[in-house]
């Protein structure tokens, strides 16, 4: 009798597994893509948005005004744009053909319902603070909650003609307007799903781009289908992307290596030195950010300028990447290549390198410098620690950075890892001696790389502050143009001969496409864009 | 039947012998005695004093520390695969997974690594330099679309003729363990693990025996309302998120190495022996014997610790020994929240989680702290067998 | 005996309201929120998202009104899936972890016991050797190196099993043999340990000398007292493993609920995580509970409650 029952039980159990569908296959009528985006996202509504892997899904699902592909601003939902005169009026044109999934037309009205629900306090968004670099007049103060959300310089002059009113002229915002958060969504869509839920309902998820959402499901995956209504919709070769979020890279890598998947998000890191060599199907993409060590400026250790010298001199840069072999670049300043400047010269390349060496080139320098402040070969240095978040990647170079310091300066000191929410409380408390730090960037212009060190700015973790680059700062802020670069150049020579952080090199991204994806592209910002990709099995 | 009639009188000596015996072995001394004669427990006994020794005296005879990189010998395989490109004088080569080309010995000492001078990844042919001699190293075979080959590549020595076979498999004499992502030596790596590991083993061990023993008995056996209190307590710890409770930890004590995660680990690794110790006391606690023990008056520890434990030590034992490698593996996930020694220091788990990230192309940085974690758990388990047998009362001779 | 039972059941609901208690005031004590972000978000922003979700209003507030919630079962919403309620995570998730979860503890029962039996009745015999080998390296390596190897080489070398997920039977495979490895060789080990502890006994062998069949000897009189340790191991192995893991779900892609033990802590979605520790300690006071009923029914002997004596 048992026995039975435990049959019976078995085969309840077992049988839907059996009968199920897999979920994600297809009946191959069209042409369609299997991508792993390596997690399941936090949230599909692009407003809401704070993560790469919805920015990857919304860049596909959603259009803003503008594209950017590759760096090159293209036409999205507005066809054409005008800046006035004194660069403070931007007015968009959106096209007439643009239509929402649904197939209902879409307005200037749609953008400024979207923007102001964006900026609302009430949304709770967390990439609100961006209003303060977009420069939109009121835009700031509404998301902080001390403004109105309707005193922003936002209006719908006719259902097709938007207009946008700024502080200051800003080079960089029509490019910003690529970036989800100024994407448009659908009022009744919102509204009928609180909080984002609609966004992965297939029933609300109404949206604008080349793609909408068919299905989802929680953990697994999901599907993108062609949006018939897009307006270049003639140009989207892909019928239907089936999403999973595996996070195991070694499971994806697999998976992929079975042909389950085409394009992947991420690799086991330690194939990376081999895919680059072996396989074309790997790319590597500059991400605009970089990799860092704070000094906490308020201890007494590391007030002398030449110690701080001698500590980033004695790091040799090029083995770090070369075992990293991700592509990284090493860091000897603090804006990461791919920022063009106002004589169109890349920002990265004219700043050059400091006098730092990439290579082991400065090791000697180093040690004079330390033996300057006092300290030959090290002896008598403080014991200090170094502080990072518990991942394989950051003790890995914190491993390597703690032995090129104990063999070139003779300096000892100890690795921490926290987890990192415990890190993030530490290092904000200032509760350190050296802490890693990481910056990427969310527009395509130095300054949101290099505000972050102003005095009082809430990511300033060295807290390091200095009157002069504070003065830069706020020139480069209200210029555009030769004054603009000039303040930023001059800004990062400040910052790098007082060095309040160690910089050790640029961040990249990588994907791995299969060579049957064609035509893909990806925003410098790092969001993917399949609005054109083909595929041919 | 009938020869054991034929009784025939002890002599003066034989009846000595027995007199003493009996008086002077102690249970403990009785426990040694028979753990002598179980062979595989004496097996496992030096097994487990070998690898004490290994992890304290090893290190002395490695000309590295723990923490010593190379990173031009990194990710180098215990074996190593070499290829002649020039004879007289000789010169070896050998290329790793991730394209680094070395110079090595004939006995398999690696020598210097080759500068990687031009790379032509379209052709997917690389040249490498050591002073005045250039190797190219081509690798097109069976990655191109067309190219087919028994090989996967070949080298050419300052123009020479190509070399597609390598000469010979010879050991890795720097790293006979091979080496790691940083060029650290594995073997020296997983010595100074042990120190860790076994560290987190004796003490895992510890507290299963003096907490989770003691605690599961005495609840058992005061019974009703005692019993269900202390369960309670018990299922409240087992519950609780052991992330959360680490993290709070580490936050109230901060991170003091490894008597931080001797706490950590200890305060709540009992629970599970003390339930096993329980369920066995509630049932052997209405057996006769304790019964007649109660009778007599024998007291209350006693009767625990003497009569009810060393009736149930069987499960005890096995537990205790299975319970270890998950001891060594939650110091692992212990330490990647932040508490225990830090890097570069790793034990045997934070090893074998490092090499599952390269088990593609490097599977012998898995499989080596792996070997040592399985090789102490024999070890453990034959002297835990053994152990059993020699505590179990019932068997008690003399 | 039916009153203490009565009893245990009350306390259980207790047990699982203190669990809840002590967690819950835990989680807030630990440093980083919900909102916690690499990047971190300025105090402003942070101050709107604090308020939408109440976690501005004092903490005993925030108490209560979780445990208002806790009655009529709403969880709340997830702060790391946004607009999904915990309750549907769970919803979604639970069926396939039991699923994976079930299959795994009958791996553990059918395979686990009788091996553990046989291997006892043919004590230190080569049967013997090799299932204490087996087991040992069982518990030496743990599952997420288990269910690596597996994928990569299984899955991925040769293409016998897929390599993620629950789409196909085949699927179920290597989940369930992650998921079970450890506790199969405990159980084999320990029922082995047991079972020559009740060999040894002088009841087996009167039962024996009696001429009873062995079968007959092994059933009644030594399974059932050999199995009590096996029963407590296997209670709370029960719970755990209809739970999920976090390393199996993750290695294969399961979108089961295991892996939300450790993202949501690591998430700070403190929601997420009640729900899963309330979920799992519900689970494991049941097991718990179910254990000592089968105390004593196997051993009738057995009594709880304090003799008046």
């Amino acid at each position: 009798m048992k026995k039975l029952i435990i049959l019976a039980l078995a085969v309840l159990i077992i049988a839907p597994a059996v009968f199920a569908n897999g979920g994600g296959d297809n009946d191959s009528s069209g042409s369609y893509m299997n991508w792993n985006l390596g997690a399941d996202p936090k949230t599909l509504d692009p407003g809401l948005n704070g993560a790469s892997d919805g920015g990857d899904v919304g860049n596909n699902t959603h259009e803003g005004l503008v594209r950017e592909q590759a760096g090159k601003v293209i036409p999205g939902m507005a066809e054409k744009w005008e800046t006035s005169a004194d660069g403070k009026t931007v007015t968009f044109h959106i096209r007439k053909d643009a239509k929402w999934s649904d197939g209902s037309a879409l307005t200037a009205n749609d953008f400024v319902y979207s923007w102001k629900r964006a900026m609302d306090p009430a949304t709770a968004s967390e990439y609100s603070w961006i209003w303060e670099y977009t420069n939109v007049v009121g835009a700031q103060k509404a998301a902080e909650g001390e403004g109105s959300v309707d005193d922003a310089g936002i209006r719908a002059v006719d259902d097709y003609t938007f207009e946008v009113s700024l502080i200051n002229p800003t080079d960089y915002f029509v490019s910003l307007m690529s970036f989800y958060h100024f994407m448009p969504v659908k009022q009744s869509s919102v509204e009928a799903g609180a909080d984002g839920a609609w966004a992965k309902d297939p029933a609300l998820a109404v949206s604008n781009g080349p793609f909408y959402l068919t299905s989802y499901t929680i953990g697994d995956g999901l599907t993108l289908t062609k949006n018939p209504y897009y307006w270049a919709a003639k140009n989207v070769k892909i019928d239907v992307i089936n999403v999973k979020f595996i996070d195991d890279q070694s499971t994806a890598y697999t998976a992929y290596k079975a042909g389950e998947f085409d394009f992947l998000n991420d690799v086991p890191p330690a194939e990376v030195p081999r895919l680059v060599a072996e396989n074309p199907e790997y790319y590597i993409f500059p991400l605009l950010g970089t990799y860092y060590y704070n000094f906490n400026m308020d201890l007494d250790m590391w007030k002398d300028v030449r110690v701080r010298q001698a500590l980033t001199m004695a790091i040799d840069r090029e083995q770090i990447t070369e075992v990293l072999a991700n592509g990284n670049v090493p860091a000897a300043g603090f804006v990461p290549p791919g920022f063009v400047d106002n004589k169109g010269k890349d920002f990265f390349e004219t700043a050059g390198t400091y006098g730092i060496s990439t290579d082991d080139g400065s090791v000697d320098e180093a040690k004079a410098l330390l033996a300057e402040a006092g300290y030959p070969d090290g002896a008598g240095f403080p014991k200090f620690t170094l502080l990072y978040n518990t991942s394989e990647g950051h003790k890995k170079v914190a491993e390597m950075v703690q032995e090129m310091w104990k063999t070139n300066l003779g300096i000892e000191c100890t690795l921490e890892n926290q987890e990192w929410a415990v890190f993030q409380d530490t290092r904000t408390a200032g509760d350190f001696e050296l802490a890693r730090g990481g910056w990427i960037t969310d527009f395509l212009d130095p300054m949101g790389l290099l505000a972050i060190f102003v005095t009082g700015n809430s990511y300033n973790d060295p807290n390091y502050s200095n009157a002069d680059y504070d003065a830069l700062m706020a020139k480069a802020n209200a210029t555009i143009g030769k004054d603009h670069y000039d303040a930023l150049y001059a800004a990062q020579t400040i910052l790098m001969t007082e060095l309040p952080m160690i910089p050790v090199y640029h961040y990249t991204d990588s994907y791995l496409s299969s060579p049957q994806v064609k035509n893909w592209t990806r925003s410098q910002l790092g969001a993917l864009d399949f609005s054109k990709a083909s595929i041919k099995r | 039947m009938m020869e054991s009639l034929n009784f025939e009188p002890a002599t003066a000596e034989e009846a000595r012998d027995q007199e003493i015996l009996r008086n002077s072995l102690t249970y403990w001394q009785d426990v040694w005695r028979r753990l002598k004669n179980h062979k595989l427990a004496m097996v496992g006994l030096f097994g487990v004093i070998f690898i004490i020794l290994f992890a304290v005296f090893g290190p002395l005879f490695s000309p590295f520390s723990y923490s010593d990189q190379n990173l031009d010998f990194a990710n180098t395989p215990p074996r190593l695969n070499i290829y002649q490109v020039a004879e007289n004088p000789d010169y070896n080569v050998f290329l790793t997974r991730d394209y680094k080309l070395l110079h090595v010995s004939d006995n398999g000492t690696i020598l210097n690594r080759l500068k990687l001078d031009d790379k032509d990844v379209i052709n997917k042919k690389y040249t490498y330099v050591d002073g005045n001699k250039f190797v190219l190293l081509d690798f097109a075979y069976n990655l191109l679309p067309g190219m087919e080959a028994e090989y996967d590549y070949t080298f050419s020595l300052n123009g020479a003729p190509e070399i597609s076979q390598p000469l010979q498999k010879v050991p890795n004499r720097l790293y006979p363990f091979g080496s790691d992502d940083l060029g650290r030596s594995l073997l020296v790596r997983v010595m100074f693990g042990a120190r860790i590991s076994l560290t987190i083993a004796f003490v895992a061990s510890l507290v299963n025996l003096l907490v989770g023993v003691v605690y599961g008995s005495i609840a058992a056996y005061e019974g009703g309302r005692t019993d269900n209190f202390m369960m309670r307590f018990v299922d409240l710890l087992n519950s609780i998120p052991l992330v959360i409770y680490i993290i709070l930890i580490m936050v109230l004590v901060g991170n003091r190495g490894l008597w931080t995660l001797t706490l950590a680990l200890g305060s709540v690794y009992w629970v599970q022996m003390a339930r096993l110790v329980r369920g066995q006391v509630l049932s052997l606690k209405e057996q006769e014997f304790v019964l007649a023990a109660r009778a007599l008056g024998v007291n209350r520890s006693h009767i625990i610790f003497r009569h009810l434990v060393p009736n149930a030590i069987g499960p005890i034992i096995v537990a205790m020994t299975m319970m270890i490698p998950s001891a060594v593996f939650t110091e692992a996930f212990i330490a990647f929240i932040g508490l225990g020694v830090s890097a570069p220091m790793a034990s045997w788990g934070t090893l074998a989680n490092d090499g599952l990230t390269g088990l593609l192309s490097y599977p012998y940085q898995l499989f080596f702290p792996s070997l040592a974690i399985a090789i102490t758990m024999l070890c453990f388990n034959f002297l835990g067998d053994g152990l059993r047998d020699a505590l179990d009362p019932r068997l008690r001779k003399g | 005996m039916k009153n203490y039972f009565l009893r245990r059941f009350i306390y259980s609901l207790f047990t699982i309201f203190l669990i809840a208690t002590v967690t819950f005031f835990m989680m807030h004590s630990i440093p980083g929120g919900p909102f916690t972000r690499e990047k971190p978000v300025p105090p402003e922003i942070m101050r709107a998202l604090n308020a939408k979700y109440h976690l501005d209003d004092p903490l005993i507030v925030q108490y209560v009104d979780y445990l208002k919630g806790l009655v009529t079962f709403d969880m709340g919403p997830s702060f790391s899936k946004t607009g999904t309620s915990v309750n549907d995570l769970i919803k979604a998730g639970f069926p396939i972890t039991a699923r994976v979860g079930f299959l795994a503890v009958l791996l553990i029962t059918v395979l686990g016991l009788p091996v553990g039996i046989i291997s006892a009745l043919r004590q230190n015999r080569p049967i013997d050797y090799f299932v204490m080998f087996m087991a040992t390296l069982g518990v030496t390596i743990p599952s997420f190196v288990l269910a690596t190897v597996f994928i990569y080489f299984f899955a991925g070398k040769l293409g016998w099993f897929p390599p993620f997920g629950l789409a196909t039977p085949l699927g179920y495979v290597g989940p369930v043999i992650a998921l079970s490895g450890y506790s199969l060789s405990f159980v084999a080990r320990l029922t082995r340990s047991s079972m020559l502890e009740v060999l040894r006994q002088d009841y087996i062998r009167t039962a024996r000398a009696n001429g009873l069949k062995e079968l007959s000897v092994l059933g009644k009189h030594a399974m059932k007292n050999a199995l009590i340790p096996v029963v407590t191991y296997l209670g709370p192995t029960i719970a755990a493993l209809m739970t999920g893991s976090f390393v199996v779900e993750r290695i294969f892609a399961i979108p089961g609920i295991g892996r939300y033990f450790v993202e949501s802590v690591s998430n700070r979605d403190y929601t997420t995580i009640m729900g899963v520790t309330v979920l799992y300690a519900a689970f494991y006071v049941l097991m718990v509970f179910l254990v000592d009923v089968l105390y004593a029914i196997i051993d009738p002997r057995i009594k709880f409650e304090k003799e008046s004596g």
